[in-house]
């Protein structure tokens, strides 16, 4: 009886803190191929997980200590993989051709509530760490003047992949310059304060420790693993022991690849130290991440705070002979995903139904109170569905699109296919399971055609809903009746 | 206006012979032509985890890495006489260990003579033609003796220290055993080693030549041995028997395996087969050892910018694959893979890797393409160089691997078992099919455990009926008409 008691007060305790309104930490990095995370690593076979050679991995316990104290989402996708209209989609909740945005260096729209815009009306202090992107052309430009409504934007820059910065009186600027003087990329003698990815954690943890009481939302935006592929000492020859093979997807011979990449076939040729330094990269990400989490568990904040890791799209480092993103191919599209918040988040939870970056806001917003709403968004609430492991309550589906103010390619994500109609090609379908290379098309192959116009209906309703006019551009619309009626 | 006239010409003759002269010395590169005995793709550039091959990766690095290399006959005699002379074995009908490919085509040209015929200095330091390991070092083996203007035979302490070799199977001779040694002393007084030194004074008295200098290696075949320090460099709490399912063997084709390895492991117990991974790395890494020295020589005497190295194997190798192959003389991809390494000077693909599908017979019309001189009519292989620019090369390539069982208590009949391998799939025959048949889907399957062509679906059939058609064109599937020993298969 007096056990039951207890936990009667336990449990009430647990519902009277769970009032309290959480802070927000959304960590994003930039460009990052998911298969180089440990967490991620440990949900795909040995080839898929060991994709530049047998063994040649970088551990990222630190980022992998997120999926195991909350949940790790295997299927998340930049829902246009490319930088500025990924972005405006995280923060707007909104498809990024209702952003304004649909394209890189564009400006954000001002007349649409943002993630830091609703925050900051129910009182959190609202501070963007780091890269912004969504400012239109200002390079580097501190304190940017479309800041997206963050009130603390002393750190924020709209763009650049610079590698040194430096504190000055007003707030910070890139500290490497050319021989014009003029801000430079090059790593110059960076170290650990004023290496680009060590420099924004330190005002991330001065920003996260303040005595101010009330709750923060803090975004802290990294440049890498983004080109150039340098880091600083002792990053930069920590993967030297390795020995980086090309992908398994590289140089294929006899694969007719899909038209919708456009263009001929890249022809990039393999280099292992582009590789060593992009891991190094990746582990200097991850020891800044864990430095990140430790300051908020010595402070007594880390339980209190919702920690998002994300990307803003992938980087094929070589998979299917290509670098960086655009297409929906795992490796450019997919992106990391884990969020802890144990009160709600069960520890190890695993999230295998689509999720796209369109989603975020939504559910950070729910995930800190119901009392918010979440109708105006575009995006959907995941905040229950991945706490539960079930599909979302709206759409099971999530879609993507290419960047751009033209059509080029529409796609829709479900827990296994991937379908994706073009302004160049037949539609093209992978299957995840029996193909996660995603060299074949199993359009048309007999046993996918309900599963093809389940995913077309599904498309058909997305644009309409969302008004994404790149469903109407003929060849896509024709691709998309053919599909509808696949079968039939 | 005459006298101006002659002069132009004059000039121009000048200028032509100058021009003349320089193409004479870059088209007459030195080659450097190494080969490894029994060496799989244990290797670091290879994507070999447990490999440490600082030296072989280093010319990987600075050439073409062929990743899919096969060669004809995984066999020591047969891939040789293969290779050197461009033919494949049913045109040099050798498929044993004693017979030379002279008996059936006495004038043939080999590559060395080629390069001979055209004003080389040709030369072989060690084991290029067959070799009965260890019995034969020493000696001549079963060479070719006008392939060669000179030869060293060096015969180092290994052989005399046999009776310190540790035989994990008394009941053989070293020579087939999974035998060690982590011998005391030097590099330099083991047989390689003294093979290197040799060859690297070679290189030094010719650097004004032309060469073409052969130098093979003994190790790693057995008895594994090596100087002690290698067998440091594994650890024998790292090193795995490689995986495979409980039933694989439950597909495959009894032929299939290797007439000398009926029982998987020999019978032997898990640590002694560890050990004898360590000594086979060990051996690697020892042989890495001496090719690096050669390497190191061609850097000091200026010859690299000058000098086409290639680097071959004579075949794969198994450690305990599908449950307990070792050795040789399967047509698994790990016997017929083999590693080719090309560095050519100055072209376009060096560094790279080649995942074009290429045969060992290839070497033969590349090295005279590389040297611009005149090759033989007819030779099956074709001119890798095209990948040696651009290792992404359309290819289309097909490579045919074959072995010869002899009737033993397994088969009532000598089986000839062929193999054909494209980008993706490797398709395997036993005497026409009538011993058995196997299809690997290399995409989905690289360790080929599951053998596709058991009750195979339409499009499997589609596949095997295409390959089939590309296998005959290339070996006749039939047991030879002209003697073997069955004993030497």
């Amino acid at each position: 009886m007096r056990f039951l008691i207890l936990i009667l007060l336990l449990a009430s305790c647990e519902k009277l803190r769970a009032a309290e309104p959480a802070n927000i930490l959304l960590i994003v990095t930039d460009e990052h191929n998911f298969r180089t995370l440990g967490c991620y690593r440990d949900y795909l076979s040995k080839e898929q997980a060991e994709m530049w050679g047998p063994g040649v991995i970088v551990e990222t316990p630190h980022i992998d200590r997120l999926a195991k104290e909350g949940v790790i989402c295997t299927r998340a996708y930049a829902t246009a993989p490319v930088c500025s209209p990924c972005r405006a989609a995280m923060i707007t909740g909104l498809y990024p051709q209702n952003t304004g945005v649909p394209t890189n260096n564009y400006k954000l729209r001002t007349d649409i509530p943002t993630l830091a815009s609703v925050l900051n009306q129910s009182g959190y202090r609202t501070g963007f760490i780091g890269k912004w992107h969504l400012g239109g052309e200002g390079k580097p430009e501190w304190s940017p003047e479309i800041d997206g409504g963050f009130s603390h934007k002393k750190y924020m820059f709209n763009r650049g992949h610079w590698k040194k910065f430096a504190l000055t009186n007003s707030g910070a600027d890139v500290a490497a310059r050319g021989k014009d003087g003029e801000p430079s990329y090059s790593l110059d003698n960076a170290d650990e304060k004023s290496f680009s990815t060590d420099f924004l954690t330190d005002r991330c943890i001065d920003f996260v420790g303040r005595k101010e009481s009330e709750p923060f939302l803090a975004v802290v935006s990294y440049p890498d693993p983004h080109g150039p592929n340098t880091v600083r000492a002792p990053y930069n020859t920590m993967f030297d022991h390795l020995r980086f093979l090309p992908p398994r997807t590289y140089g294929l011979e006899d694969v007719i690849g899909p038209k919708w990449l456009g263009g001929e076939k890249g022809h990039t040729t393999f280099k292992a130290d582009q590789m060593r330094q992009y891991f190094g990269m990746v582990k200097c990400l991850d020891d800044n991440i864990g430095r990140l989490l430790h300051a908020l568990e010595a402070n007594g904040k880390l339980d209190s705070t919702i920690i998002m890791m994300t990307s803003d799209h992938g980087d094929l480092c070589y998979e299917h002979d290509r670098l960086n993103k655009g297409n929906p191919y795992e490796g450019s599209a997919r992106v990391p995903m884990l969020i802890r918040l144990p009160k709600k988040i069960p520890a190890g939870s695993v999230y295998r139904q689509p999720f796209g970056t369109v989603d975020i806001t939504p559910t950070l917003l729910h995930l800190a109170s119901n009392e918010y709403s979440v109708d105006t968004f575009q995006g959907r609430d995941l905040s229950v569905a991945i706490c539960d492991e079930v599909p979302a309550a709206t759409s099971k589906h999530t879609f993507l699109r290419n960047a751009g103010t033209k059509a080029s390619w529409i796609c829709v994500v479900d827990p296994r296919y991937k379908l994706i109609l073009s302004v160049n090609d037949r539609p093209w379908l992978f299957d995840n399971q029996q193909d996660p290379d995603e060299l074949h098309n199993f359009f048309g192959r007999p046993g996918t055609e309900t599963v093809t116009r389940m995913l077309a209906e599904s498309l058909k309703g997305y644009s309409v809903a969302n008004d994404d006019a790149f469903a109407t551009q003929p060849t896509i619309a024709k691709s998309l009746n053919l599909c509808l009626q696949v079968g039939l | 206006m005459k006298l101006i006239g002659t002069l132009f010409v004059l000039l121009f003759l000048v200028c032509d012979a100058v021009v003349a002269a320089g193409t004479v010395r870059s088209s007459k590169p030195n080659v450097l032509f190494i080969a490894v005995d029994d060496l799989a793709c244990t290797l670091g550039c290879y994507g070999d985890q447990v490999a440490k091959t600082p030296n072989i990766d280093r010319l990987a690095a600075r050439g073409v890495c062929f990743h899919r290399a096969y060669n004809q006959l995984p066999l020591c005699n047969p891939t040789r006489a293969s290779l050197l002379t461009g033919l494949r074995p049913d045109q040099i009908k050798v498929y044993d260990l004693d017979r030379h490919f002279r008996e059936e085509l006495p004038d043939v040209v080999t590559l060395p003579q080629a390069f001979q015929h055209a004003g080389y200095y040709v030369a072989r330091v060690g084991k290029i033609y067959h070799y009965n390991v260890p019995a034969s070092i020493g000696t001549n083996g079963l060479d070719d003796p006008p392939s060669w203007m000179h030869v060293g035979n060096p015969k180092g302490r290994d052989t005399a220290e046999e009776h310190l070799v540790f035989n994990a199977e008394p009941n053989k001779k070293i020579s087939a055993a999974l035998s060690w040694l982590a011998a005391e002393g030097s590099d330099e007084e083991q047989t390689d080693g003294m093979i290197a030194t040799e060859a690297i004074q070679l290189m030094a008295s010719n650097a004004d030549n032309p060469f073409f200098l052969a130098v093979g290696f003994f190790r790693p075949h057995t008895p594994y041995i090596a100087p002690k320090k290698y067998f440091d460099l594994y650890s024998t709490g790292n090193l795995q028997l490689p995986y495979a399912p409980q039933d694989d063997r439950e597909d495959i084709p009894i032929a299939a395996f290797a007439h000398n390895c009926p029982n998987p492991d020999y019978g032997l117990e898990k640590d002694v087969l560890i050990q004898a991974t360590q000594a086979y790395y060990a051996c690697v890494s020892f042989v890495d050892a001496q090719v690096g020295r050669l390497l190191d020589a061609l850097d000091q005497l200026e010859l690299a910018e000058n000098t086409v190295v290639v680097l071959w194997s004579d075949h794969g190798y198994h450690l305990g694959d599908h449950l307990g192959i070792w050795q040789k003389r399967t047509l698994f991809e790990q016997a017929a893979r083999a590693p080719l390494i090309i560095r050519a000077p100055g072209k376009a693909g060096n560094g790279q890797v080649c995942r074009r599908v290429v045969e060992f017979i290839d070497v033969y019309p590349s090295l005279t393409s590389l040297a611009n001189i005149q090759a033989p009519s007819g030779l099956p292989g074709r001119d890798l160089s095209s990948l040696l620019v651009d290792p992404r090369t359309q290819w289309n390539g097909y490579a045919v691997t074959q072995v010869l069982r002899p009737a033993d208590g397994r088969l009532p009949q000598p089986v000839m078992g062929c193999s054909i391998r494209d980008h993706r799939w490797r398709y395997t025959e036993w005497a026409e099919g009538e011993a058995g048949v196997e299809l690997y889907d290399h995409h989905a399957d690289p360790m080929e455990f599951h053998n596709l062509a058991v009750g195979p679906d339409s499009g499997n059939s589609d596949v095997i009926e295409r390959l089939r058609t590309q296998l005959y064109k290339r070996a006749s599937g039939k047991v030879p008409s002209t003697p073997f020993q069955s004993k030497r298969l």
